[in-house]
C-alpha cells in the first residue's frame, strides 16, 4: 500500500512540474462556406497563443472556457493573444453559423 | 445562440493511457482479491453506530433547521425568478443552478453531510402546511417513479434539443412541479419516492457517515451505512438509470459519436433517445444477468434490489470523476451569474465582475489521476458491499455465485474508464 502511494505521488509530481512552453501562433482561415468538421489544434499548457483568424464573412468567434469573443470583419485578419493556462479541450465556435470550427486542445 | 454541448464550456482531456491501464489493473486485481481472500462472514449487516444526541438536538433546533431551509429556499426562489423572468442566455444562473448546483451539487452535499437535500427540499417547504416537512424515513414504497423521473431529466440534459434554453427549461420545470405536487397532495410519501433529486440524494446519503435511527443521528462508517441498508423496492432502477445515463453522457461527448451523428440522415434527437435507452437497457440487462445466481429463492426483482446498494458507489465514483471539473468551473460561474439573475446589469452580491478560479486546470495530471482514483475507489467500495451482502445468504456466499455480478461490475468500471479515455 505504501509503495503504491509513493509511486502515485511520484507520478503526480512528474505531471505537476509545468514546463515553460514556447509561444505559438494558431492560424484559422474560415472560408465563405464555413468549416463543416471541427479542426483539431494542440497547444502546450502555459504557452502564449496568438490566434490569427481570417474570416470570409462578418462573424464573431467564441473561444469557450477562455471566454474570448473575437469580432472578425470579412476579409480582415484579426489577432488575439492569450495565455493557455488551463488544460482541457475548448471549442472555438462561430456565432454566425452556430458551428464549431476548431477544438483547441491544451495539454 | 446555443452552445452545442450543454452548459460545459470545456471538457477534460482524455485520460492518459497509463492511467487507464493502471486503473483497470487495480480494478481486476482488487476485485478478485476481495472475492477470494476478504472476510468470510458478513461484517456490515447491522447499522450500529455511535448515537449523537447533542448533534441531533443542534441540527433539529429551530434556528438551524429552519434557518437552513429558508436559506436554501431563498436560493431556489432566486433561481426560479431567473428562470421565469430572466434573459434566455447562457449566463442566466438558472441553467447552471439546474445542471451544476442541483444535479452535481446534490452528490457533493449528500456524500459528506447525509440527508441535507430532503431536509431543505423546496417542494417539502412549499407543502409544509400538508405536513410535508416530516419525512417518512423508512418508507418502503417503490422508487420506480423516481427512476422514471431521473430518466426524464437525463433525457432533458443529454437529448432534448435546446436543453439549456429557457423555454425548454421552463417547460421541464413546470412538468417536474406538476409531477411532484400531483402525487404529494394525495400523500406526502410520494415526494420521497418520485421527486427525482430527492430520490437520487437520499440514495447517495446512504454512503455518508450519518444515519438517523429512531430520530437520533448516529455516526457510522460509510461502508457500514451503505451495506446495512435494505433498500426500498425499485432502487435497482434508480442505480441502473444513473449509471446508464452517465455512461451515455460520456459516450455522446466522444469524438466518434459526434462524427457518427453529425453527418447522419437520422435526426440527432432520435439517435440520442436510442443511445440513452440502449445504455440504460444494457446496464439493466448486464446487472440482471449478474444477479441471477444470487437469487437464493427470492425473485430476480427482489435480488436486484438487494444488491443495488453495491451499485451506488459506482454511480457516485463515476459521476464525481465525470462531472467534478464541471462542478468546479461552472459552479463558480453560476455563483457569479447569480449577481445578475435577470441580465439587467444588477450586482446583488457584489462580485459580478469576478473571474472563476482555474488553478486546478494547470495540473491536468492531478485531475486525470484523481478521476481514476474516484472511479476505482467507487468500484472497490461497491465490490466490498456486494461481497458482504452475498455472505449473509450462506447458500450464495461462495465465490462461484458472486463471480458473475463482480464480473459485470468490472465491466461497468473498465467501460467507464475506456469512455473517459476515448474522450
Amino acid at each position: 500500500m505504501r509503495r503504491l502511494l509513493v509511486l502515485l505521488t511520484a507520478m503526480l509530481s512528474v505531471g505537476c512540474t509545468a514546463p515553460t512552453a514556447d509561444p505559438v501562433t494558431v492560424e484559422l482561415d474560415v472560408p465563405e462556406a464555413g468549416i463543416a468538421q471541427p479542426l483539431e489544434q494542440h497547444v502546450d499548457l502555459g504557452a502564449e497563443v496568438t490566434l490569427r483568424i481570417t474570416s470570409a464573412v462578418d462573424d464573431e468567434l467564441h473561444v469557450h472556457g477562455y471566454e474570448l469573443h473575437i469580432v472578425t470583419p470579412a476579409g480582415e485578419t484579426v489577432e488575439e493573444v492569450f495565455e493557455a493556462d488551463m488544460s482541457g479541450s475548448y471549442e472555438i465556435e462561430s456565432h454566425q453559423a452556430g458551428q464549431v470550427y476548431m477544438n483547441l486542445i491544451v495539454s | 445562440m446555443t452552445p452545442l454541448h450543454g452548459i460545459a464550456s470545456r471538457s477534460d482531456l482524455p485520460l492518459p493511457f497509463e492511467a487507464v491501464l493502471a486503473g483497470a489493473g487495480a480494478v481486476l486485481l482488487l476485485t478478485f482479491w476481495i472475492l477470494l481472500f476478504a472476510w468470510r462472514r458478513p461484517r456490515y449487516d447491522d447499522d450500529t453506530g455511535t448515537p449523537m444526541p447533542r448533534l441531533t438536538r443542534f441540527v433539529d433546533s429551530p434556528p438551524v433547521a429552519l434557518g437552513l431551509r429558508v436559506l436554501v429556499g431563498a436560493v431556489w426562489l432566486l433561481a426560479a425568478v431567473a428562470l421565469v423572468l430572466g434573459a434566455d442566455r447562457i449566463d442566466n444562473p438558472a441553467v447552471g443552478f439546474i445542471y451544476v448546483w442541483l444535479w452535481v451539487g446534490l452528490v457533493v452535499v449528500s456524500l459528506p453531510f447525509g440527508q441535507v437535500y430532503a431536509a431543505t427540499s423546496p417542494v417539502r417547504s412549499l407543502l409544509a402546511w400538508r405536513g410535508a416537512t416530516v419525512r417518512h424515513t423508512d418508507d418502503r414504497g417503490s422508487r420506480v417513479p423516481g427512476a422514471i423521473a431521473l430518466l426524464a431529466f437525463l433525457f432533458l440534459e443529454l437529448v432534448v434539443p435546446g436543453g439549456v434554453t429557457l423555454p425548454v427549461l421552463r417547460a421541464a420545470a413546470a412538468i417536474w412541479l406538476v409531477w411532484v405536487l400531483a402525487g404529494a397532495l394525495r400523500s406526502t410519501a410520494w415526494i420521497g419516492r418520485a421527486e427525482p433529486f430527492e430520490v437520487y440524494a437520499s440514495t447517495v446519503a446512504r454512503m455518508s457517515p450519518w444515519r438517523r435511527r429512531d430520530g437520533v443521528i448516529h455516526r457510522l462508517g460509510p461502508l457500514r451505512n451503505l451495506a446495512s441498508w435494505a433498500p426500498p423496492s425499485g432502487t435497482w432502477a434508480v442505480a441502473v438509470v444513473l449509471l446508464g445515463g452517465t455512461a451515455f453522457d460520456a459516450l455522446s461527448n466522444s469524438a466518434a459519436w459526434v462524427r457518427a451523428t453529425q453527418d447522419s440522415a437520422v435526426p440527432a434527437w432520435l439517435l440520442g433517445t436510442a443511445g440513452l435507452l440502449s445504455a440504460v437497457g444494457l446496464v439493466w440487462a448486464l446487472y440482471a444477468i449478474g444477479c441471477r445466481p444470487l437469487r437464493d429463492g427470492a425473485s430476480l426483482r427482489a435480488t436486484m434490489d438487494r444488491y443495488s446498494t453495491g451499485l451506488v458507489p459506482l454511480v457516485v465514483g463515476y459521476c464525481s470523476a465525470h462531472y467534478g471539473t464541471m462542478f468546479y468551473l461552472e459552479g463558480q460561474r453560476t455563483a457569479i451569474w447569480f449577481n445578475d439573475p435577470l441580465g439587467r446589469g444588477h450586482n446583488l452580491f457584489g462580485f459580478v465582475e469576478a473571474a472563476p478560479d482555474v488553478t486546478l486546470f494547470a495540473f491536468p495530471a492531478v485531475v486525470a489521476w484523481t478521476q481514476v482514483l474516484l472511479i476505482v475507489g467507487g468500484h472497490i467500495l461497491g465490490v466490498l458491499v456486494t461481497h458482504d451482502i452475498a455472505l449473509r445468504a450462506p447458500t450464495v456466499g461462495t465465490a462461484r455465485h458472486q463471480l458473475p455480478l463482480l464480473v459485470v461490475m468490472v465491466a461497468f468500471t473498465v467501460g467507464g474508464l475506456l469512455l473517459m479515455f476515448g474522450g
